[in-house]
């Protein structure tokens, strides 16, 4: 094939190219995987914050039942803060130039999917524990009563399950969705390229 | 090696960024941010060359995983005349017609088969190509068979009627 030969003998040269060269090294990454780094940075940052929040909410709340919400919503956030902090190490140790094109490709859908799984457990497990317990607190603070008496009026009873359920939902589907709008689409193509390199012709 | 030979070595080599860039970018911004990309990317892995493999091989193993994990743009290209929108000049070599219908051919294939398309016009090995693609050297084969049928069919559909 004559055209394979003057592909080979092609080597073009681009002024744009030259440009990027000469102001070498770019300092910004637009990769996905970078802009995953970020958030998983700015999560870890943020969920230590809320969980001294929540720390501090318990040491001065005297009672049991809006601390044990409390501590376990930390525990769990830690646990979260701990997975967040391996994936993003994990992400860090990630080079294009040392794996082949396949094991890339499952590996950045797998590390965003891992991510995915992370926020899902959050507003599972996390959101109701912490809603749970601010209904609580919330109602001691508005109504200044003690909330053995609270938890035994129905109207405030019955609506801290509806309030769990209605918040957790609500965080379950902005979780979803913001992944989605965030990773979605990346996520269709890396499938997509590793299943059509994976498929044995 | 030091920086200044590893910026020597990626411009004597830039005509394999251009090629891989030149066959997925969908217009001109896209390319730029595609050229950077690969050299940040180049750049972290400075370290990790120890010249086991060639620096072309190296060069072109980065840009194709760079290109095809980074999210890109839908609007593939159809024409070769398109080509130009996206800030690419036919190139010089290739002034006859079908050399230019062999690139908008490779524009037409999957995203995985253009990289295998680009390695075997490059002149890699089936086992290079598996390598780099990260499947079996059997299936490389077969792959590629199909690869340059689906090619000339585009590029001769009146042979394959």
């Amino acid at each position: 094939m004559n055209e394979v030969q003057n592909w080979k003998q092609w080597q073009p040269v681009d002024e744009l190219l030259e440009q990027v060269l000469a102001a070498a090294p770019p300092r910004v990454s637009i990769h996905p995987l970078s802009k995953l780094q970020a958030n998983l940075f700015r999560h870890c940052c943020w969920s230590a914050v809320i969980t001294a929040g929540y720390l501090l909410a318990l040491l001065l709340t005297p009672y049991w039942q809006v601390r044990g919400g409390l501590l376990a919503a930390a525990v769990f956030n830690g646990v979260i803060i701990g997975k967040g902090w391996l994936l993003y190490r994990e992400l860090t140790h990630i080079r294009l130039a040392d794996a082949n094109l396949l094991q890339l490709l499952r590996q950045f859908s797998d590390k965003c999917r891992q991510w995915e799984k992370l926020q899902y457990r959050l507003a599972v497990i996390v959101y109701p524990l912490a809603i749970a317990a601010g209904y609580l607190l919330g109602g001691v603070l508005a109504t200044g009563l003690p909330l053995p008496y609270l938890l035994r009026q129905p109207l405030f009873g019955g609506g801290l399950p509806v309030t769990v359920l209605l918040l957790s939902g609500a965080g379950f589907f902005f979780a979803r969705r913001l992944f989605h709008r965030q990773f979605g689409q990346y996520l269709q193509q890396l499938e997509a390229d590793e299943k059509s390199l994976r498929f044995e012709v | 090696m030091d920086e200044k030979e590893f910026l020597a070595g990626l411009r004597e080599h830039q005509g394999i960024i251009y090629k891989v860039v030149s066959m997925y970018a969908a217009d001109g911004e896209e390319k730029k941010d595609l050229y950077q990309e690969i050299v940040l990317q180049c750049w972290k892995g400075m370290k990790q060359f120890r010249g086991e493999a060639r620096f072309s091989t190296w060069l072109y193993r980065i840009a194709i995983n760079t290109v095809l994990t980074l999210r890109r743009k839908k609007t593939a290209l159809r024409h070769a005349e398109a080509l130009t929108d996206a800030g690419f000049e036919p190139p010089a070599v290739f002034d006859r017609e079908d050399s230019q219908q062999l690139q908008a051919a490779i524009r037409l294939l999957s995203e995985t088969d253009k990289a295998m398309a680009l390695l075997f016009l490059d002149g890699y090995s089936i086992a290079e190509m598996a390598d780099m693609m990260g499947i079996s050297a059997a299936h490389a084969s077969v792959r590629l068979y199909r690869i340059k049928q689906r090619l000339a069919k585009i590029i001769h559909p009146e042979q394959h009627e």
